[in-house]
């Protein structure tokens, strides 16, 4: 597990592991954002280029800048400027395909119907992989309905576009990239009305929101790297929301790294998948945090 | 054939004691050094006791001068060997040096690779978990983890064609491999490795671990932090990707889980601990215990 970390003109190595533990911890602390060894070298790289922009010396200094949050805010960005691709975070999709969706198909319903939220839907990734994740498990008994918000009116018109670059499509199952996706000129890849009439596209920004995001309850909820940039009013008020959202014993998927550490008060439980996790509002919901 | 017969068959078969793989010569002495804590056991004992054994020696010597302890030196003689690998680390490598080879790999079932990082990685975790409650034996909480599935092993070599249609069931329909096991041949890992582990004069503690962790026997009271502690340690490591090569269609409310709720009520200052901040710090010990094994495998496949 020895760390690898490349050598930088502005760190001893001595000191490189403590102080990059201090600010997995600062962040830890402030957004319940947890940055797993196995992404230092990550974390090292937006650091750095945080160091070279303020022009500090030492990873000491930028500690003492890290209290403030604006600057807190300057690395989060950096940090979870990540690439959006369809079929992102493989085991979270497992958990959703693999234990939920089955249980959800078995559970004693009326309705029938898989609600499913996303919020900080940027380009519509997320919310069309969970579309063609469920069109492709789905029973004739049984159907879906995904409701996509965002903040951002310009990428909520990329999303109901639904024009991707071939990078984005990397991790899409080949058969679904066959039956899903037909081939633009220049590399470009647009997805077919199968798929794309699944979801609906709404402005919402959950900061702002006075009341739950989505009209019916939801089963399921994916909202990743949103809660990360909020200040910890705005987070324990927005994940209070998202669990008014969900119907009783509904799941809330954050980010992998992500938690609602430090904001514990929205009365969801943390759940286990295989090497994934989720919190679901308890399916009696009068009697929060027994078990 | 019902799985009544089956059981019955099963359990005919499981006191041909000739079957059962033989207890590694050294095991037993190295469960004995835990009865001490490290800085008071008897280096010159060890010493003769790595002698013993050549095989457990030439796999010292071969660890000592491995590039992970970095000797320029070579290292020829067994003492210095053990002085290089360090009182820290010595009692995990040798006990996973004499557990290596219990079994030809040919003839296992399952993946062995994974088998061993699921049991170091259980291994690593109860003691991670012992360290975190206050349990006084951390280390016993270690070797609990390490051995807790020697059932599978039995099952394996024993029950070859049974195991398989109980594997062949758990990987199909994504289940946890206990259920597919009493569903199939009807006793389960627990009472094979019991069976074993008395055969084996285990210490009774360890007996407790192996066929109490999946609690369809309540493990007697002296012996439940041990058998508490291994369980959540194995239900954690089934959710941290130390799982045995398939995927279990399992969602684990870990508080609510019975190991969950002894160990609070026994030691109350893991209500403080940060679950969140917990699970990600497994995913280390997943790495280690990877490391572990690749680094005494690679030998053995040579």
């Amino acid at each position: 597990m020895a760390s690898t970390l490349v050598a930088s003109p502005h760190l001893s190595d001595a000191s490189l592991d403590g102080a990059l533990v201090r600010v997995r911890d600062e962040i830890y602390r402030a957004c319940g954002l947890f940055l797993p060894t196995a992404e230092w070298c990550a974390l090292q790289a937006c650091c750095q280029r945080r160091l070279q922009a303020l022009g500090l010396d030492s990873m000491r200094d930028y500690l003492a800048r890290l209290a403030d949050t604006a600057e807190l805010a300057h690395l989060l960005r950096q940090i979870t400027a990540g690439e959006r691709r369809f079929y992102r975070y493989s085991r979270q999709l497992d958990a959703f395909r693999r234990v939920l969706v089955p249980a959800f198909q078995a559970a004693p319903r009326r309705d029938k119907c898989l609600r499913v939220g996303n919020i900080g839907c940027g380009g519509g990734e997320d919310a069309y992989t969970l579309a063609m994740v469920l069109q492709e498990s789905s029973r004739d008994d049984w159907t879906f309905d995904i409701h996509a918000l965002d903040a951002d009116q310009c990428l909520l018109a990329r999303a109901r576009e639904a024009v991707y670059p071939a990078s984005a499509l990397a991790r899409v199952p080949p058969h679904c990239r066959q039956k899903y996706f037909s081939a633009l000129p220049e590399e470009r890849f647009a997805l077919g009305d199968v798929v794309r009439s699944r979801v609906r596209f709404s402005p919402g920004d959950l900061a702002a929101l006075a009341s739950p995001p989505f009209e019916a309850g939801m089963d399921v909820i994916v909202c990743r790297e949103v809660l990360v940039h909020f200040d910890a009013a705005t987070r324990r008020r927005a994940l209070r929301r998202l669990a008014d959202a969900l119907n009783a014993g509904g799941y809330l998927f954050l980010a992998p790294a992500e938690s609602t550490a430090g904001a514990a008060d929205h009365g969801l439980r943390l759940i286990h998948f295989p090497a994934a996790t989720a919190y679901r509002k308890p399916a009696s919901a009068s009697l929060p945090g027994l078990s | 054939m019902t799985t009544d017969l089956v059981r019955a068959s099963l359990e005919e078969r499981i006191k041909d004691v000739h079957a059962m793989p033989t207890v590694p010569p050294t095991l037993l002495p190295l469960l004995h050094m835990l009865e001490l804590p490290a800085d008071q056991w008897d280096m010159r004992k060890i010493v003769n006791l790595i002698a013993c054994d050549p095989s457990l020696a030439a796999q010292c010597l071969r660890m000592a001068n491995s590039p992970l302890f970095g000797r320029s030196r070579t290292i020829t003689t067994i003492h210095a060997a053990v002085i290089t690998i360090g009182t820290g680390r010595l009692w995990d490598l040798l006990t996973a040096f004499c557990l290596m080879d219990l079994a030809p790999a040919d003839q296992w079932l399952m993946d062995p690779l994974a088998f061993w990082e699921h049991s170091f990685g259980c291994a690593l975790i109860s003691r991670h978990l012992a360290q975190i409650v206050g349990f006084t034996q951390p280390d016993k909480a270690y070797a609990g983890g390490l051995l807790h599935d020697v059932g599978e092993m039995v099952n394996s070599l024993l029950f070859p064609k049974e195991f398989r249609a109980a594997a062949d069931l758990a990987f199909a329909e994504e289940l946890p491999l206990v259920e597919a096991e009493q569903y199939v041949m009807g006793i389960s890992h627990c009472e094979a490795g019991r069976l074993l582990a008395e055969q084996w004069h285990l210490p009774p503690d360890l007996v407790q671990v192996i066929q109490c962790h999946h609690h369809q026997v309540p493990p007697v009271p002296e012996c439940a932090a041990l058998v508490m502690i291994v369980s959540l340690a194995d239900l954690l490591c089934r959710v941290r990707g130390m799982d045995y090569g398939y995927y279990e269609a399992v969602q684990v409310d870990l508080v609510a889980d019975p190991a969950w709720l002894f160990l609070v009520r026994e030691f109350p200052r893991l209500q403080e601990l940060d679950l969140v901040r917990l699970s990600h710090e497994l995913d280390d010990f997943a790495v280690e215990a990877k490391r572990i094994v690749a680094s005494v495998f690679h030998a053995d496949s040579k």
